[in-house]
């Protein structure tokens, strides 16, 4: 009888570990990872949206910002009040800032006098600007300062220089900032569909170690496997794992208005990852044996890995935004690359010659 | 005299141990692992550029050279000849239609319309500064930051009242004198921290990102040193080197300890090592290394612990993936409000961010960020070695059953006490999972989460109590009743004591106020022992199965009274 001959006993196997992984609940633990990793990501958007564009989250916070300004230039003052400022004038600083420290203002901004002797307009205006140090009305002044005091800015180059270049802006102001779209479809997508690979990579380690560390694969290789019917009996476990996963978290997504056009692709191009990641993790863990010594090598692939993916475009973390909002470009070679390489990583990786232990 | 000598016998058999785990440990290292590591380390460090939403937009430009220019500069766009019919077909995301700009009132589209509007602006500037003229940027800003008092300012106590007036805001602490003269310029100059010259497009708020960034490289080796030691008390348990330990006439705090040292060392030594790259010089290298060392510690104290409680290498991985993710997250929201909100102190990160940026760091600061580590990390290790004993280390028992054996262990040891003590110990967690919650959540609008973060909050405190009395579950009635109340009054005296030490610093967010002072002030001792006497009798009388529901129905109940208070405090 030739060992390793038809896939039954490999997919005995797999579905041995498929009801090990049930029993421990392993799933629900890895569910919960995935999920606190996702808030973990959007919170820490959403926490630098807020800081850098408020105006994002107008419904959350809403208080006006209260400035004071010294050494007032009425252009300046009908600027600031356009912008939805409340602006208090003072005529010395010694007043703006007893107001400022008992924080009746978030800022004092000053323009300091035009120095004698030179012509006007020749220096730069001056301003100086006071805000509370480590004190979030501070940030949310100088958020909503900066539009405008940049219109102020263009209202004094136009009028020195009206020769300096002047090309095409929007006739209004764009309502959004693109921060959070961004956020949610370059970043938290790509992360959720790639999570689950990431995962059942590890889980393929532990798999696999457990087998030599408990000096239990020998007794599996008595029996009709080879070793390279016992690897791909746990590849393949860890890799069914992949496919609900990602299906489950773009459902989630959707639930959060963010909507995915083809999402049986996104769920290709997640399995087919996972399935490249479970092989590289079967590897690792067949050339340095120790489990942990395995997992350290595998985590460190993994970062490289996906801070490389970054840094490639049309890589797969673009190729799965761009899959989300329905505008591949070249997608489908990357898909057929990744099936290609995994497969070429099945045949070569000599699993079939080497024996464990 | 006695205690000198035990003293001196626990010092020796935690070297003798720790040095048995290093030679154990060096053996087993393999050249193949070293050489991938360093390898794919190094391959880290190669600087790669960024390519993140390139294409994300679809934009269609028809008869504006000027928006064509300016968006052929920016990666995000997918440029498309056409207008307005290119958004109505659904081609395009937006459209630049000669000066007209085209988008719908989809978020895409209105994203898209924004990001057109970056471009740009930032192509004008490119355009500007590419002149040289004096007169591209006439307006020149200095930022000063003022120190206005230590007080937490939370965004809501700044909210004009109706009256256009602020709310309940007295003059906190004016300076006299000097500042209403009109020499106040010099004070102000004095009382400077930061200060720079910039344009108004330049305006940011002032995060040093790039500093908490790269406190990534210090949790980095810290994890990977948690992963062994996490590997080796897994070891120990699954090829029984452990029982010959516990026989022999080492106690369990130098076993313990022992096995601990080797590791807390390296990851002393890596994070030195990380921080003196990082910090380029050895005194503040080696001051980053012991800030950083209560974050090694409760590493080191979960992993112990996780290794001691998992069944099977697959649970070993993710709750040791799962609790470095909690850690970091412990460790990296607050200190995101570096310089913003002082709720940032609470992680180490911030404290080694500072050392960087050259900033000032008080000895209070340091203590805020290390005692709940701290804290939580001696609970832990605590914890870990009373569950270091043969019958429950050696078995498959499931997760629960196991906390179920701690619990019983402290009856044995302390069988007046028992349930008053462990409450005590167990405080820190229930702590640590608010604070997670808080700093998880706030900065959403309070009157959305307040009531599910106080219910999970008593959910957590109950479940913490009755795992303190679970053993008299099944005692007579009088015993039961008594731990129930000995649990309570032990959960009240820890948190008055964590209360004591931080609520003077960390009551910035409305929630924290919130939760804490509804406590400290008007929840008394009886509620707490009411509660768990009433989550232990319901557990009596309607079964272990019930054990869920009952908790969360007294859970319930405490969150109740708790969002009333809350409720009247915050109105």
């Amino acid at each position: 009888m030739t060992k390793g001959r038809g896939s039954g006993p490999v997919w005995a196997l797999a579905k041995r570990e498929l009801r090990g992984v049930a029993a421990e609940r392993t799933l629900v633990l890895a569910l919960f990872l995935q999920l606190f990793i996702a808030l973990f990501s959007s919170f820490l958007a959403f926490g630098l949206v807020a800081l850098y564009s408020p105006e994002e989250l107008r419904g959350i916070q809403g208080p006006r910002v209260t400035v004071g300004l010294v050494g007032g230039d009425p252009g300046l003052e009908e600027t600031l009040r356009a912008g939805r400022i409340r602006v208090i004038s003072y005529t010395t600083a010694g007043e703006a800032l007893r107001d400022f420290y008992s924080r009746r203002l978030a800022a004092v901004l000053t323009v300091a006098p035009p120095e004698p002797g030179k012509p006007p307009g020749s220096a730069p205006v001056e301003l100086d600007l006071v805000l509370p140090k480590n004190d979030l009305q501070g940030t949310l002044a100088l958020v909503r300062l900066r539009a405008p005091l940049e219109s102020f800015e263009e209202q004094v180059r136009h009028a020195r220089a009206p020769h300096l270049p002047d090309p095409y802006q929007l006739p209004e102001p764009a309502r959004a900032s693109p921060a959070m779209f961004e956020l949610a479809y370059g970043l938290l997508l790509p992360l959720l569909v790639f999570l689950p690979g990431f995962i059942s990579g590890a889980l393929t380690i532990d798999l696999l170690t457990r087998e030599w560390e408990e000096k239990t694969l020998d007794l599996l290789l008595v029996g009709p496997l080879t070793l390279r019917g016992v690897v791909m009996g746990k590849v393949i476990a860890s890799s069914l794992l992949v496919p609900p996963q990602v299906a489950l978290w773009l459902a989630l997504l959707s639930l959060n208005n963010i909507t995915t056009t083809s999402p049986h692709l996104l769920i290709l191009l997640g399995t087919l990852s996972g399935v490249l990641l479970t092989s590289a993790a079967a590897t690792f863990a067949l050339a340095f044996k120790e489990r942990s010594q395995v997992q350290v090598v595998y985590s460190l692939f993994l970062i490289l890995a996906f801070l490389t993916s970054f840094s490639i475009a049309g890589g797969p973390v673009n190729a799965a935004t761009r899959l989300a909002l329905g505008r591949p470009a070249g997608e489908l070679p990357l898909l057929l690359g990744a099936l290609g390489g995994t497969l070429a990583l099945l045949r070569l990786s000599g699993w079939q010659s080497k024996r464990g232990a | 005299m006695a205690a000198a000598v035990r003293f001196r016998s626990f010092v020796g058999h935690t070297l003798s141990l720790a040095k048995w785990e290093v030679f154990r440990g060096r053996s087993r290292m393999r050249r193949r692992t070293l050489v991938a590591t360093v390898l794919l380390t190094l391959l880290l460090l190669v600087p790669l550029p960024l390519e993140t939403n390139r294409g994300l937009y679809t934009v269609a430009v028809r008869d504006n050279p000027d928006a064509l220019a300016a968006l052929r500069e920016d990666r995000r766009f997918e440029i498309i000849e056409g207008g307005l019919e290119r958004v109505q077909g659904g081609l395009a995301d937006v459209a630049v239609d000669g000066l007209e700009p085209v988008s719908t009132r989809a978020w895409r589209s209105q994203s898209a319309l924004g990001a057109v509007e970056q471009a740009l602006k930032n192509h004008k500037l490119r355009l500007l500064s590419a002149t040289g003229d004096p007169n591209a940027f006439p307006v020149e800003i200095e930022v000063r930051y003022l120190e206005r008092g230590s007080e937490f300012q939370s965004l809501t106590t700044a909210v004009p009242g109706p009256g256009g007036g602020e709310v309940g805001e007295a003059p906190r602490r004016v300076p006299s004198g000097p500042l209403a003269t009109p020499g106040a310029g010099d004070l102000v100059e004095s009382l400077t921290v930061v200060s720079e010259v910039t344009t108004p497009s330049q305006l940011r708020p002032p995060l040093p990102f790039g500093s908490i960034l790269l406190s990534f490289l210090f949790l980095f080796p810290t994890y990977f040193v948690a992963q062994f030691y996490s590997a080796s008390v897994f070891g120990d348990k699954v090829q029984r080197r452990g029982e010959p330990l516990l026989t022999s006439p080492v106690g369990r705090p130098a076993l313990v300890a022992g096995k601990m040292l080797p590791y807390l060392a390296a990851g002393f030594a890596f994070t030195a090592a990380v921080a003196l790259g990082v910090y380029g010089e050895p005194g503040r290298g080696l001051a980053a290394a012991g800030l950083f060392l209560p974050v090694v510690l409760f590493f080191l104290a979960s992993s112990f612990f996780v290794g001691l409680l998992s069944r099977s290498f697959k649970e070993l991985t993710f709750f040791s993936i799962f609790l470095a993710t909690m850690t970091s997250v412990y460790l990296f929201l607050p200190a995101m409000f570096l310089d913003v909100h002082a709720i940032s102190s609470l992680s180490p990160l911030s404290l080694l961010a500072r050392l960087r940026e050259g900033g000032e760091i008080l000895p209070g600061d340091v203590l805020f960020a290390s005692t709940p580590l701290g804290v939580l990390s001696l609970s832990l290790f605590l914890l870990g070695a009373h569950l270091y004993s043969g019958e429950l280390v050696f078995s498959q028992q499931s997760l629960s059953s196991k906390l179920a054996g701690i619990s019983r262990e402290w009856g044995h040891r302390l069988p007046r006490l028992g349930p008053f003590a462990l409450a005590l110990v167990l405080v820190p967690f229930a702590y640590g999972a608010q604070l997670m919650l808080v700093s998880l959540l706030f900065s959403l609008p309070p009157a959305l989460i307040l009531a599910p973060l106080l219910l999970i909050a008593a959910v957590v405190e109950e479940a913490v109590k009755l795992l303190a009395v679970a053993p008299r579950l099944g005692e007579p009635r009088g015993r039961a009743l008594r731990g129930a109340l000995l649990a309570g009054a032990g959960f009240w005296v820890g948190e008055k004591v964590l209360l004591l030490g931080a609520l003077s610093t960390f009551s910035g967010s409305l929630l924290a106020e919130a939760l804490y002072q509804s406590r400290l002030l008007l929840v008394p001792l009886g509620a707490h022992m009411l509660y768990t006497t009433l989550a232990l009798f319901g557990v009596r009388l309607l079964g272990r199965r019930m054990l869920w529901p009952t908790l969360l129905g007294v859970g319930g109940l405490h969150a109740g009274v708790n969002y009333l208070i809350a409720g009247g405090l915050l109105r």
